[in-house]
């Protein structure tokens, strides 16, 4: 059967659009970027008024299917292209550590767009001296328990390992030198791994790639 | 079934595992020896008449790597227990550990009554600062059980990948990948929903409230109410968002209906949202989930 046709829908940045990206490149999949234009309008024809969606267009019968919410897009494309563990246990372990990224996301979200200007420095540094720390530890002890080698569970790359390989590059766009080899090894591998994993490395360099 | 039916949600039970050994032979416990290992009965134990295909054993904390170990957990606790002693045929095999409250745990509850599978309570005792630390993500809902391959007991965090698994694993799911995703989306879409009810509820400074919950019902509801109705009406107004049957899906969103209803009484019902209403109705009248909602087990709040 024939390949549908992936179109991500979303704002010309990274954001919440680049973990779909990310799987969808790492699967070796062609896909399009579509930007909204009229945003007003826009806004109304998607299943929850929000961005990102993923425009599936079936190449027999032409219909396109939109599909809404980030964490349900990446869920499906990682299913499909089988950048998931195996395990269904395994599979719970990872998604559970995709689902603190989400949270550590929120919360970085929220300092940097839900924060008025005069308390944003209080809440980087509440940020800075609680919840990241936080994440580094539990994240690290995953990957420890897992030999330190880059993956969270089992032995392959999968969607959670592209998440964290993103989250990690907003954190330390927000608080430099956030995760680096240093302040946070284990992590830093995962970096490494989805780094110069041969279809990541050749996106990385290409064109495709957002530069915010 | 009975047995399932005889247990209550009693703050201090002990949590107990229940290993299924061969032989009634006791050896001393060796971390990781494998299931066949009973181990030290710590703590009085309340009377019970086993089958002969069950032993009751109270598990050591096994040797696991800090973020899974256990610490004082899983010991047996005493129990001040006013209830008659229950027959012990099976063990349950989920433990939900959370505060005694629906929150964030309610919606695995609510799938482990619907799969019809045995579970207990377990909730944070004054030890919780020493435990919080022993959980992976330091936070609640943890879903303990055993990992059936290396037969450890095990904990798994964060509310949405322990409703995922449970719901996969009890064939909770649409049948169909992308009806299971345009599902998924709208489960994500009612936790966005629930969320903003508990930042409200707990997190929300008491003269700020009612302004939050007026710009809630004025926002958000209207907002939640179109976007579901959309999409059950794309799919036959029955009650279901994607494919035939419920799913963790429609108990979610069954849940979100249910603490917008506790929050501002009469906001979702059959005239204002009648395709939720469905889903609503879906889920409250499924034989297992109709007899937990009318149960002790059911926590108020």
């Amino acid at each position: 059967m024939a390949s549908p046709a992936y179109t991500v829908y979303y704002w010309q940045i990274k954001g919440r659009g680049e973990m779909i990206r990310l799987v969808l490149e790492a699967a070796g999949v062609a896909y399009e970027n579509k930007y909204p234009k009229e945003w007003a309008t826009e806004k109304a024809s998607l299943p929850f008024g929000q961005l990102p969606a993923l425009l599936i267009t079936d190449p027999k019968t032409k219909q396109t299917t939109t599909l809404a919410q980030s964490a349900a897009i990446v869920r499906y494309l990682a299913r499909k292209y089988n950048l998931v563990a195996a395990d269904p246990l395994d599979f719970a372990v990872a998604d559970s550590i995709f689902e603190s990224a989400v949270d550590a996301t929120n919360a970085m979200i929220k300092v940097v767009w839900g924060t008025p200007e005069a308390e944003k420095p209080a809440a980087l540094e509440k940020f800075n001296t609680e919840v990241l720390p936080s994440f580094i530890k539990a994240h690290t002890a995953f990957l420890e328990k897992n030999g330190n080698k880059g993956i969270y569970v089992g032995n392959k790359l999968t969607y959670v390992e592209l998440t964290i390989f993103n989250i990690i590059n907003e954190l330390n766009t927000l608080i430099p030198d956030a995760i680096t080899a240093k302040t946070a090894p284990a992590l830093w591998k995962v970096r490494e791994t989805v780094a110069n994993h041969d279809k990541i490395k050749a996106y990385l360099a290409s064109p495709r790639l957002h530069s915010k | 079934m009975s047995a399932r039916h005889a247990f209550r949600s009693v703050p201090g039970r002990i949590s107990l595992t229940i290993a299924r050994v061969a032989t009634f032979s006791t050896h001393a416990a060796v971390p990781g020896a494998g299931a066949a290992t009973s181990t030290i009965l710590a703590g009085p134990v309340r009377p019970s008449r086993c089958s002969a295909q069950y032993k009751l054993v109270a598990s050591v904390a096994p040797a696991l790597s800090p973020a899974h170990r256990l610490g004082p957990l899983h010991q047996a606790r005493p129990i001040a227990n006013t209830h008659t002693p229950t027959t012990i045929m099976a063990a349950p095999a989920f433990t939900v550990y959370y505060w005694p409250g629906k929150g964030r745990a309610e919606n695995v509850r609510l799938i482990l009554e619907a799969a019809g599978v045995l579970y207990e309570n377990k909730y944070p005792g004054d030890d919780w600062a020493a435990e919080k630390p022993t959980t992976p993500f330091g936070q609640l809902p943890v879903l303990l059980m055993t990992d059936d391959k290396s037969k450890q007991l095990m904990q798994l965090a964060q509310s949405a990948a322990i409703v995922r698994f449970l719901a996969r694993k009890f064939n909770l799911v649409a049948e169909d990948p992308l009806d299971a995703a345009l599902a998924d989306s709208v489960f994500e879409h009612s936790i966005e929903v629930s969320n903003k009810i508990i930042r409200l509820v707990w997190l929300t400074p008491k003269e700020e409230k009612p302004a939050e919950i007026e710009k809630f019902k004025q926002e958000v509801v209207p907002a939640f109410i179109k976007a579901q109705t959309a999409i059950l009406e794309k799919n036959g107004n029955k009650g279901i968002y994607a494919g035939k049957k419920m799913t963790y899906v429609e108990i979610a969103a069954y849940n979100t209906i249910d603490e917008i209803n506790t929050l501002i009484p009469g906001t979702v019902t059959a005239t204002t949202a009648p395709a939720l209403w469905k889903v609503h109705e879906l889920v409250a009248n499924n034989a297992n989930i109709k007899a937990y909602l009318a149960s002790p087990r059911r926590h108020e709040m």
